[in-house]
């Protein structure tokens, strides 16, 4: 018989049925409780809240639909009895799986009608960020994945158990089960709809595409295998699932098949190129200080090339002037992203042995090399490969470099190989030439200089760098403005796509805080040559970072949403302010304490953020959005049932504990620290303390130099210890 | 078409012996009747033959070739009607048997598709869904299913339950018809329809073969075993008795016997009596 | 009838889905156990009556789903057709209705009684405690009433139309995703996450005078509902 006249049948039976059509109905409308009632998508950006959002949601109601109508469609021939008739007809293997293809084709068929359907609307609100690729893809590897896994594995389900509610009820709780905590840690365990914890708006998707799709042909190898196995358990000649799997056997193309399928989709698991494998525990991790202090680093000379924007895949080969001055060959060790592989190592032109640790920490691993006894060494290494994502960021999606056609990310180790040695000064100066795709500009920690095109496509740009800092470079379709205040200067690099919208509220914002800081504090030792940078970011860096002269903001907090509601509370204007005022306390000077360890930079930069709302929305505001809510979670951190019972905290199980205790900080960090720092002001007057502030951070800490410890900033307060606290 | 059954036998998993060497030549052209007792082994033999049962034991060869081998091939010359079966409600008469086509690989389908409807008289239904249809519409969908691309051997169980007098004779005709070139295998409980139409009686019971030949030879076999007589209640007991009539001179009894009694009278017997007496012989 | 009584309950319990459904309860239930509750809810204990309540209100969709499915035994297609035969006994139909129901909540008590017993081994294991009778009022204050009405209203729908069984399952699930009114906050458990805050610390457990009516009305309403079945004219 012909198969595609049995698929034409069935097809045309499946279209007669009303749970067909309700399941169609039910995948259309899925999407919609996506922009309000289930929002699985972490980010805030305009791509998360009307792409990722409703695309997974209308992927989940989608795999349960048609899981439905999978499953329905098995249990009919049988409650029908029609299987008397057809069995006679047609093996009912084959039946099987023109069923299994009738059911996905109207998937398939379902979700292209929801693609078109939601396309206008989703265009419409993400306006100036829309982008009809990306739609595309979520469609593909977002919506569509749900049917199709679903009905895979209602299928194969069935096929075990041959009864309807079981079948159901396995198939319902995979749904929930893979929506659950356990499941939004590891991106290979979604196998319903993929980990999506958000979508850029204007720098590229790369690491949720290519982690979708990965693990999208993972979970087909593995559902696909179980279903062959499953059709191995088609009821035949009377007998059960054993008897009738026994009897199959003998096509062993299908156990063959299947067998294949599930190592294949084994080994693509277990060699994931996304992720590393640093240690579970590392928080309590200690790693070896193996800096070699008989080494001196005169300067580093990189070039890199990207091979591949679809894989974000990179080449480099840097260059180390290196001293060594102890007359003795010296082990030399050096950090590279856990993606990358070194493939040579030589030292003044002869190749020398290298070893890879494989020893995975916060995304970065050691490489062990011996250099020689010469004085003078030029070390080269030559590297290459996909920068990997730290695992404990799995689930946020967060990688601390990536690359990709829309974006790019690089620094440290994430860039060059990063050696573990002294620097021979401050102004240690490190080069990078690189080229990149015309549309994109590249901006750096240092000055950046654009070459001649190359004529494929790729302009040549050489970025330079100088200091104990790691040289820093974004790439994208960034544009420049220059911001006056402080007296520095300051550059906003953001993508051109938000031209039109940067004329509002965000870009005073971040100039009233370089103001207010400069005024208090003092300014930023920053220079023509080296100016402090505001560089927007991807979304996959979860709010903002601030790190030497770069100060990091996420691209949602430049987003309609955002932008267009100023009203919306300390939130958005707090982010951009927070991140600038760290600029003075985090990078000018550092809070730190020996017996306090949640005396920190947050606090301080927390407190300093209230005091800058103070002054533009009023005292009222700012102690509305600040000192109370600062109050009313330190008040419930204390109330904390384990900080009122210290010794069940002593009896719980050490994970159990740890994640305790990391929320109770996490509290005290921010929220308790800004809360102490507010109660000195009640106690000594606002004036005095600024003036406290501005002695300490231009003169710095006199009991931990260079940080500023709680006993400093007391004795600066004539405060007594337990004057102030943070419960 | 010729099937040839070789000691055939066949267990269920729980222990219980359906079929016991059980040896048959079928073939075409011929209208086989088979009957027995429930759970004779009836339903079993058919499962196996549409292969939808493995035997124990022994073979099933059909035209020289194993069954179990050419199942596929087999199945493209094979027509079935099941005594317990179902259709997909939703859909009309017409697209039913249009699946059906599909599913037994028809080239033509739509030209086979109305020969049996007119075969089975449901043109005027043909549109109308399978649930709005009576039981016996439903029947004659069943049968028309089996008789689609003309299939080399037919199997019907219980074929005619739910039709009215005049569809029984209609569908014992075309049973008839299709015999004239085909094997047809027809399990019934209606002696009727066996007796008309059936030049071959196959009694099965206990799952073993009791009798197989002509309808004829199995009513001469019970020549002298069937008697009429008045009713006595205190001596009948030994008696099967098959029929009671009440009649003016009152109840008048018909029964088989290995010995009749002296106050019976010999009558000539039917095929009822003769297929009541071979059972009641298996049973002693 | 206390023949009839066990037939039925080995009928609901001795099949696959009755384990795989307590199979499910235990994993979700060690789930939430070891992820949320052991830091303790609302700053209460994690053996608190409140943390405890918290367990049941979001295991809650599970064991109804699960009562729900016993259900399906008495509802569905097969046991109609299958009414016809048992209706023509001289049994008395209230009686065999009581029995049922006897069943069918025995069955309920085992699933949740699975659930506590999880949790009072979790406690004594990670915190080495046993005072397993302050559990005894979030016992019946959060999981009894809903379950109970779960059981006679999917016993009311299942008798219009078996398939209303199967779509009522979905009940909880909905309720938990959406912004509920206080007295209805037990479904998704965000009452038991905010009303401790509001009271001194380590409160004992109190409920508002809300919820206790509205958990109040809804086992009124089951215990009426399973009543309405077990006494109703005709065959069951």
């Amino acid at each position: 018989m012909s198969l595609r006249a049995l698929f034409r049948v069935e097809l045309g039976r499946l279209l007669c049925g009303r749970l067909t059509w309700l399941a169609v109905a039910a995948t259309l409308l899925g999407p919609l409780a996506g922009y309000g009632l289930y929002r699985p998508a972490y980010g805030d950006s305009m791509a998360s809240l009307y792409l990722a959002n409703p695309m997974l949601t209308g992927g989940l109601i989608g795999a349960a639909a048609f899981a439905l109508l999978m499953l329905a469609s098995l249990e009919k021939p049988r409650r029908s009895r029609i299987a008397a008739i057809t069995d006679a007809a047609l093996s009912p293997l084959r039946l099987a799986a023109v069923r299994l293809f009738s059911v996905l084709a109207m998937a398939v068929l379902t979700v292209l009608a929801t693609g078109l359907l939601y396309l206008p609307y989703t265009w419409y609100k993400l306006d100036i960020v829309f982008s009809l690729g990306d739609y595309w893809l979520a469609t593909a590897l977002i919506l569509l994945s749900g049917p199709v896994m679903g009905t895979l594995l209602a299928a194969a389900v069935d096929q075990f158990a041959y009864r309807l509610d079981i079948s159901l009820a396995v198939v319902l709780a995979c749904i929930v089960f893979s929506q659950g905590a356990w499941c939004s840690r590891f991106f290979l365990a979604q196998w319903c709809v993929p980990l999506v914890t958000a979508l850029s708006d204007a720098f590229g998707s790369a690491v949720i595409w290519r982690t979708a799709l990965y693990s999208r042909i993972v979970w087909l190898c593995l559902l696909t295998s179980l279903y062959l196995l499953s059709l191995l358990g088609v009821r035949q000649y009377g007998r059960g699932l054993i008897g009738s799997f026994a009897r199959h056997l003998r096509f062993a193309a299908l156990p063959l098949l299947a067998a294949t399928l599930a190592a294949g989709g084994g080994i693509l698991w277990a060699r994931q190129p996304f992720i590393d494998h640093s240690p579970s525990d590392w928080m309590s991790y200690q790693p070896e200080d193996r800096s070699n202090t008989a080494l001196t680093l005169a300067g580093t000379e990189i070039e890199a090339r990207i091979e591949s924007y679809l894989l974000g895949t990179l080449s480099g080969t840097a260059s180390y002037r290196i001293t060594n001055t102890s007359g003795e060959s010296q082990e030399l060790y050096f950090e590279l992203d856990s993606g990358y592989r070194v493939r040579e190592v030589t030292a003044n032109g002869n190749p020398v042995e290298w070893e890879d640790m494989c020893n995975d920490y916060i995304a970065a691993r050691e490489v062990r090399c011996v250099l020689p006894a010469e004085e003078q060494i030029t070390l080269v290494v030559e590297y290459g490969g996909m920068p990997k994502m730290w695992n404990a960021q799995e689930e946020l999606m967060s990688s601390a470099g990536f690359i990709s056609g829309k974006g790019i990310e690089l620094f440290g180790s994430h860039l060059a190989p990063s050696l573990l040695l002294q620097l021979a000064g401050e102004e240690t100066p490190v080069t990078l030439d690189i080229a990149l795709r015309d549309s994109m500009t590249l901006v750096s920690s240092g000055t950046t200089r654009r070459g001649a095109p190359n004529g494929d496509g790729t302009t040549n740009w050489h970025a330079e760098d100088a200091g104990a800092g790691e040289l820093r470079i974004f790439a994208g379709d960034y544009m420049c403005r220059t911001l006056e205040g402080g007296g520095f200067p300051i550059e906003f690099w953001y993508s051109a796509k938000y031209e039109p919208r940067l004329a509002g509220e965000g870009i005073d914002i971040m100039q009233e805080a370089i103001d207010y800081c400069t005024e208090h504090y003092g300014p930023r030792t920053f220079t023509q040559d080296k100016p402090f940078k505001i560089v927007q970011s991807t979304v996959f860096q979860f709010g903002g970072s601030a790190s030497g002269n770069i100060s990091q903001m996420g691209e949602s907090y430049f987003s309609d949403q955002n932008l267009a509601s100023p009203d919306k509370g300390a939130d958005s204007a707090e982010v951009l302010a927070h991140e600038i005022i760290h600029q003075w306390w985090g990078l000018g000077v550092s809070l730190a304490d020996m017996e306090d360890a949640n005396w920190t930079d947050e606090g301080m930069t927390t407190y300093s953020t209230y005091r800058l709302m103070a002054e533009l929305k009023g005292e009222e505001y700012a102690r509305a959005n600040y000192v109370e809510k600062w109050e009313r979670t330190t008040s419930q951190n204390a109330q904390s049932f384990y900080m009122r019972h210290p010794e069940y905290l002593a009896v719980l199980p050490e994970a159990y504990a740890a994640e305790v205790k990391a929320a109770a900080d996490s509290v005290n960090w921010y929220d308790g620290t800004a809360l102490m720092i507010y109660r000195a002001e009640q106690k000594i007057g606002r004036e005095r303390l600024d003036a406290v502030l501005a002695r300490l951070y231009t003169q710095g800490g006199g009991e931990l130099p260079p940080y500023i410890t709680l006993g400093d900033f007391l004795n600066a307060c004539d405060l007594e210890e337990g004057e102030i606290g943070r419960a | 078409m010729k099937i040839s059954i070789n000691s055939l036998s066949m267990t269920y998993p729980n222990g219980k012996q359906a079929l016991q060497d059980i040896s048959l030549e079928l073939e075409s052209p011929s209208l086989v009747g088979l009957r027995g007792p429930n759970g004779a082994g009836k339903p079993p033999l058919m499962k196996l033959l549409v292969a939808g049962l493995t035997e124990s034991a022994g073979t099933i060869l059909a035209d020289g070739a194993p069954l179990r081998e050419n199942e596929t091939a087999y199945k493209r010359r094979l027509g079935y009607l099941p005594q317990s079966f179902g259709l997909y409600d939703e859909l009309t008469g017409e697209r039913v048997l249009e699946y059906m086509a599909a599913l037994k690989g028809l080239h033509d389908q739509k030209k086979a598709v109305q020969a049996v409807l007119s075969d089975v008289n449901l043109e005027e239904k043909r549109r109308a869904r399978i649930r709005t249809l009576s039981g016996g519409q439903r029947q004659r969908v069943g049968i028309a299913q089996a008789l689609l691309g003309e299939p080399r051997f037919l199997i019907f169980d219980e074929p005619t339950v739910g039709l009215d007098p005049e569809e029984r004779i209609h569908f014992r005709n075309l049973f008839s018809r299709a015999a004239q070139d085909k094997l047809v295998l027809l399990s019934t409980h209606i002696i009727e329809d066996v007796q008309s139409v059936c030049n071959r009686l196959i009694v099965i019971h206990h799952g073993r073969i009791r009798f197989s030949g002509t309808p004829q030879e199995l009513i001469r076999m019970t020549r002298g075993h069937v008697c009429t007589f008045s009713e006595r209640p205190e001596e009948d007991a030994a008696l099967h008795i098959t029929a009671r009539v009440n009649t003016a001179d009152g109840v008048q009894c018909r029964a088989v016997a290995r010995t009749l009694p002296a106050y019976a009278q010999p009558a000539e017997p039917t095929l009822e009596d003769a297929y009541l007496y071979l059972i009641e012989e298996a049973e002693t | 009838m206390r023949k009839v009584f066990v037939c039925e309950l080995r009928r609901l319990l001795l099949n696959k889905f009755f384990f795989g459904i307590l199979a499910a309860v235990l994993l979700y239930g060690w789930l939430l156990l070891s992820g949320e509750v052991i830091l303790g809810v609302a700053y209460t204990a994690p053996f608190s009556p409140w943390s405890f309540g918290y367990y049941l209100a979001r295991l809650l969709p599970l064991l109804w789903v699960g009562t729900l499915f016993f259900l399906t035994f008495f509802t569905s297609e097969g046991e109609r057709r299958t009414a016809v035969l048992t209706g023509a006994t001289a049994v008395d139909p209230r009686r065999f209705a009581g029995v049922r129901c006897m069943a069918l909540l025995l069955g309920m008590l085992l699933l949740l009684g699975a659930a506590v017993l999880l949790a009072a081994v979790f406690f004594a294991y990670t915190l080495h405690w046993h005072d397993w009778g302050s559990l005894l009022l979030p016992l019946l204050a959060v999981a009894v009433p809903p379950l109970v009405f779960a059981a006679g209203s999917g016993w009311l729908l299942g008798g219009a139309c078996p398939w209303l069984v199967y779509g009522w399952m979905l009940a909880p699930f909905i309720l938990s995703a959406l912004p509920l009114p206080e007295a209805l906050g037990l479904w998704n458990g965000t009452l038991l996450r905010s009303y401790p805050l509001t009271l001194p610390a380590d409160p004992p457990f109190t409920l508002p005078a809300a919820v206790w009516v509205a958990q109040g009305l809804l086992l009124l309403a089951g215990i009426l509902l399973l009543g309405m079945r077990i006494f109703r004219r005709g065959r069951l």
